[in-house]
């Protein structure tokens, strides 16, 4: 699907769904936040949540395009989106292997890996699951 | 949304103005302007990020990488922050003890 398309977003009765597909740039990552601001928006969520929603899936997506995307631009990283009525539930789906960054205790000055922690402290419950050819992290956020 | 960035010498200290979106793709651009000013041998640094609508931790890691070089030549980088969204994210990676924080460049001058 071509996120450069001003697609219409498919809502079945009392939820609203849809899924991007991005090749690794990080350019790509202004369409995926507009599109979450949209969804967002639309289901009712505050501008808190949708920050809170925007800073952890860009984390996702920028782990994705690093370390999921070992071909570049010709891996995929697909995003689906569930927006119901008092949570979001979004997947971001890579092709590559997963190698959690976490920032050492031992200095503050480390800034590297602080993804993860990001996505712990902004969305109400992470799951990164690896399967056979990539790994998928699952990020729910309940509406405040 | 793009970022913009505009420097200006105030007191001894050198002024970023940051307006748009820092993440992954945009972070290079601050983090050269950081690297251009210590070459300059300016190492009184304040930040305003009151025009940021967005930053994520590659925009974090930046800011921690200035602070770095400013450091090594006795230098300090200050910020001008009163969003709460912004400031929380300084808060979740406990970068508020790192970086003196204020709601106005007066102080945040003063400070560096």
């Amino acid at each position: 699907m071509n996120i450069e398309n001003n697609q219409e977003i498919k809502s079945r009765d009392d939820y609203l769904f849809d899924e991007l597909e991005i090749t690794g740039q990080g350019r790509r990552l202004v369409a995926v936040r507009k599109f979450i601001d949209k969804m967002a928006e639309e289901s009712g969520f505050n501008e808190t949540d949708k920050f809170d929603i925007k800073v952890a899936v860009g984390e996702a997506c920028a782990n994705a395009i690093e370390h999921g995307s070992p071909r570049g631009k010709r891996d995929k990283v697909r995003i689906t989106f569930i927006f119901e009525a008092d949570y979001a539930i979004i997947e971001v789906i890579d092709e590559g292997v997963f190698k959690p960054r976490f920032p050492s205790f031992d200095s503050q000055l480390n800034y590297r890996g602080r993804g993860i922690p990001f996505m712990l402290a902004l969305m109400d419950e992470v799951e990164i699951k690896e399967r056979k050819g990539g790994t998928t992290v699952k990020l729910i956020k309940k509406k405040n | 949304m793009d970022l913009k960035i505009a420097v200006e010498e105030k007191d001894d200290a050198m002024v970023l103005r940051l307006d748009g979106e820092v993440d992954v793709y945009t972070a290079p651009k601050l983090k050269s302007r950081l690297i251009d000013l210590v070459d300059q041998g300016k190492f009184k640094i304040v930040v305003d990020l009151e025009k940021v609508a967005f930053m994520d931790s590659s925009g974090l890691g930046v800011l921690v990488g200035g602070l770095k070089r400013v450091r090594s030549h006795d230098g300090s980088i200050s910020l001008i922050c009163s969003q709460e969204n912004i400031l929380k994210i300084f808060r979740i990676t406990g970068l508020v003890k790192i970086f003196p924080i204020f709601d106005n460049e007066g102080q945040a001058l003063e400070s560096v």
